[in-house]
């Protein structure tokens, strides 16, 4: 039976992949280069990525009914195909890999202080390897439902911080210039744009109603940049830049101040959820990457939920080793990640995309 | 397959309804209040113990409810340790509401105590900050009430009812108090606290039994910081100008003279609005107080329904605000530190003239700054009277 799913549950997706990265990469990035003008370099990856989703919507639309290895088969040959295939898998299962270690680094460092990380890391395989073994379908069902249970947490910290702003925290702008902010900008877009290559492992065709797909991408987008948008300046006008910078996990020592309602306490509980949800769906959709990389590659028809769960759980142990301590995490996140990510999902895609066209041209002509 | 899945799903009921290493609420010291003082050897830290078993046990009701843990080492996390050594049960911080800190170490040593707390994921960071007066930081939170449980309760009430109802100092809590410490072109002001009467009469239990007692603790003034260290105790005046122009505080008193009698006014509602604008090359700072006056004791003869008369009220306020408020500019011009944080106004508006002047605005800019306070009072309310009483009486 063919994998289906609609497409308000890839726009969901989308919220949960722009997000992932949200609350301890891009922080960390921003507020240590831009402090006050961080919410710029949002603003600024938000257009710039609009043009990156736009080139992957194009690449999902050519060939609607294969997915991205086949995709890139049939342009390039199966040889060097294959070539191309493995290193964007690989380049995948390392983001997946830097992603759960930032997620398992927050839990071990703020509140879950005695528990081993392997420990975590077993809580956290267990719906991870059930939920990849299950059909698309499935995985969209979850990812909708994540959407809107991360919304509701949202709007919590949203009217939490909202009577702690002082928008003179905003100031000044543009303090050391535009270039920075441009910087900043180049090394957040990695992390919050080009997640979204993950989609075209699932083939175009494989949508329900696959007509309103873009539009939702692009909604889900802008609604995702606009929760991260409003966090950031949030964060900047609750503490100041230079306050700001100095914490690890920023969004989450804000709102340990907020109180909702004047009692309802312990509501960074609620931002540390979101996340889980987020890191959660990133990992599902680069198992999911994997899975069908494996099955093309390999032409696998046995044991594919047994190599897939295997997969699963090596990589989250490979979270735990991953990175000897943060010092080396946060420079390998800042200064080497992006550079190799520009290659394989900017670079490569538009070289895709190129193929893709001239590929059409003949079939037509 | 149906097994699997029956395991994997009893597994899951262990796996997934409590914690690793978690503690029972009996296992752990619940600590409300901490207190940093520091002689030759180091640091001494004492810890206060809310949940101690004499305040679970209610038959004991003249025994104290809390009770205090000593450590020393030669830093923070030393002394701590000493003090985990002792406790019976395991320390935690996430319910700690008040920190008070020696003179001494918020000369000398604020950063460590700061990074120490900071660090620590447990503190919640929304904790009152105070610095002890002529007492030893651990003498504040020994000093016992009638009327709270605990002597951090204590603090933390007294804290509110001083900025909420009595204009005497503001709170700073421990993160503002590093916002304030980290950001350009302001020094921070902590709360200061004292105790007056006997220490140690007011350490024991049968002091609260007492109409009067034997000692009391209170918030007086401020502690004015110039980056990490401090440098000045102010006045409880100097202290409540400083915090009306900083916005912490919004209500006061104000006597002004009339036929040697006095007239009370008390303002509510004070707002300060700084604006700094750079005239020929140098910093003007004009700063907006706005209020509402109503009169609240009025012992001289003069005639209230004349609205002559109580303009010329409004003005003598105004005038007595004006140089009231003066003197919380003039102790920080004469400390050099940017209490008001004009600096950093300075630093948001224009930031590349306060690059050119950063270096040398505490000690040469800040003492010279030109500084006017404009006063806008709006005296609306003679309380239950129209007259005064002598005004009356024939």
């Amino acid at each position: 039976m063919k994998e289906r799913i609609s497409s308000l549950q890839i726009g969901a997706i989308t919220w949960n992949l722009v997000l992932s990265a949200y609350i301890g990469i891009v922080p960390t990035i921003l507020f240590y280069k831009l402090k006050q003008d961080s919410w710029l370099a949002v603003l600024l990856t938000f257009i710039l990525g609009i043009v990156i989703v736009c080139t992957y919507l194009y690449i999902w639309e050519k060939m609607p009914d294969k997915n991205i290895f086949q995709k890139i088969n049939c342009i390039f040959g199966n040889k060097i195909g294959a070539i191309i295939n493995f290193f964007i898998t690989i380049t995948n299962i390392f983001m997946t890999v830097i992603y759960c270690y930032s997620m398992i680094n927050f839990i071990t460092s703020q509140y879950l202080i005695k528990t081993p990380n392997t420990f975590i890391i077993i809580i956290f395989a267990i719906p991870v390897v059930y939920l990849i073994t299950q059909k698309l379908e499935v995985i969209g069902r979850v990812f909708f439902i994540f959407w809107i249970m991360s919304l509701l947490l949202f709007l919590m910290t949203f009217i939490g911080l909202i009577f702690q702003l002082d928008f003179n925290n905003l100031l000044p702008i543009l303090e050391n210039g535009i270039n920075p902010v441009i910087q900043g900008s180049l090394l957040i877009m990695p992390y919050t744009s080009f997640i979204l290559f993950l989609f075209l492992s699932i083939p175009k065709n494989a949508i329900i109603d696959k007509e309103k797909v873009n539009k939702r991408v692009l909604i889900f987008y802008s609604l995702a940049f606009f929760s991260m948008f409003t966090g950031v300046i949030f964060i900047t006008a609750t503490l100041s830049g230079d306050l700001a910078k100095i914490y690890q996990f920023v969004e989450y020592q804000v709102l340990k101040r907020v109180a909702l309602i004047g009692f309802i306490e312990r509501v960074e509980s609620t931002l540390s959820m979101r996340w889980i949800l987020y890191i959660f769906a990133t990992t599902i959709m680069g198992l999911y990457f994997t899975k069908k990389y494996i099955i093309h590659s390999f032409k696998i028809k046995k044991h594919e939920k047994l190599i897939i769960s295997m997969i699963a759980v090596i990589s989250l142990l490979l979270s735990n080793w991953i990175f000897p301590n943060n010092t080396i995490a946060n420079k390998i996140v800042m200064n080497i990640i992006p550079y190799i990510l520009y290659i394989f999902y900017l670079l490569l895609p538009i070289i895709i995309a190129i193929g893709l066209k001239l590929k059409t041209k003949k079939v037509k002509r | 397959m149906k097994k699997l899945k029956l395991l994997i799903f009893i597994l899951s009921i262990f796996l997934l309804t409590g914690c690793w290493n978690y503690n029972e609420l009996n296992d752990l010291a619940l600590i409300s209040g901490i207190s940093i003082d520091k002689d030759e050897e180091g640091f001494i830290v004492n810890y206060m113990i809310s949940n101690s078993s004499k305040s679970e046990s209610k038959s004991n009701s003249n025994e104290t409810s809390t009770i205090l843990y000593e450590g020393r080492g030669s830093t923070i996390s030393k002394a701590t340790e000493n003090i985990n050594q002792k406790l019976p049960k395991i320390p935690y911080l996430s319910h700690v509401e008040v920190i008070v800190i020696s003179e001494e170490v918020a000369k000398n040593d604020m950063l460590k105590a700061m990074d120490f707390l900071l660090r620590n994921p447990e503190s919640r960071k929304e904790i009152y900050l105070l610095v002890s007066k002529d007492v030893k930081a651990k003498d504040t939170l020994s000093i016992l009430t009638p009327l709270e449980s605990f002597p951090s309760d204590n603090i933390k009430s007294n804290i509110t009812s001083s900025t909420n109802e009595i204009a005497t100092t503001s709170t700073i809590k421990y993160s503002e108090f590093l916002a304030e410490l980290i950001q350009r072109g302001i020094d921070p002001t902590l709360g200061v606290i004292e105790v007056e009467g006997n220490i140690e009469r007011g350490q024991n239990q049968e002091s609260n039994d007492n109409a009067r007692q034997d000692a009391i603790i209170k918030l007086t003034s401020s502690a004015i910081f110039k980056n990490e260290k401090l440098v000045y105790i102010t006045t409880q005046d100097e202290s409540t100008a400083i915090d009306i122009l900083n916005k912490k505080l919004q209500n006061i008193y104000i006597e002004t003279e009339c036929n040697n009698e006095k007239i009370v006014t008390y303002i509510t509602s004070i707002d300060a609005k700084t604006k700094v604008k750079i005239e020929n090359n140098k910093p003007k700072v004009t700063i907006d107080v706005k209020g509402d006056g109503s009169l609240i004791e009025v012992n001289c003869k003069v005639n209230l329904e004349d609205s002559k008369i109580i303009e010329e009220i409004q003005q003598q306020v105004e005038e007595k605000l004006k140089t009231f408020l003066y003197q919380g500019i003039n102790i920080c011009k004469k400390y050099k530190t940017d209490t008001f944080g004009f600096g950093n106004k300075i630093y948001k508006v224009n930031p590349k003239y306060w690059k050119s002047i950063e270096e040398k605005w505490n000690d040469e800019l800040l003492p010279q700054l030109d500084v006017e306070i404009k006063i806008s009072i709006d005296l609306y309310s003679k309380g239950s009277l129209n007259q005064s009483i002598k005004e009356e009486i024939k």
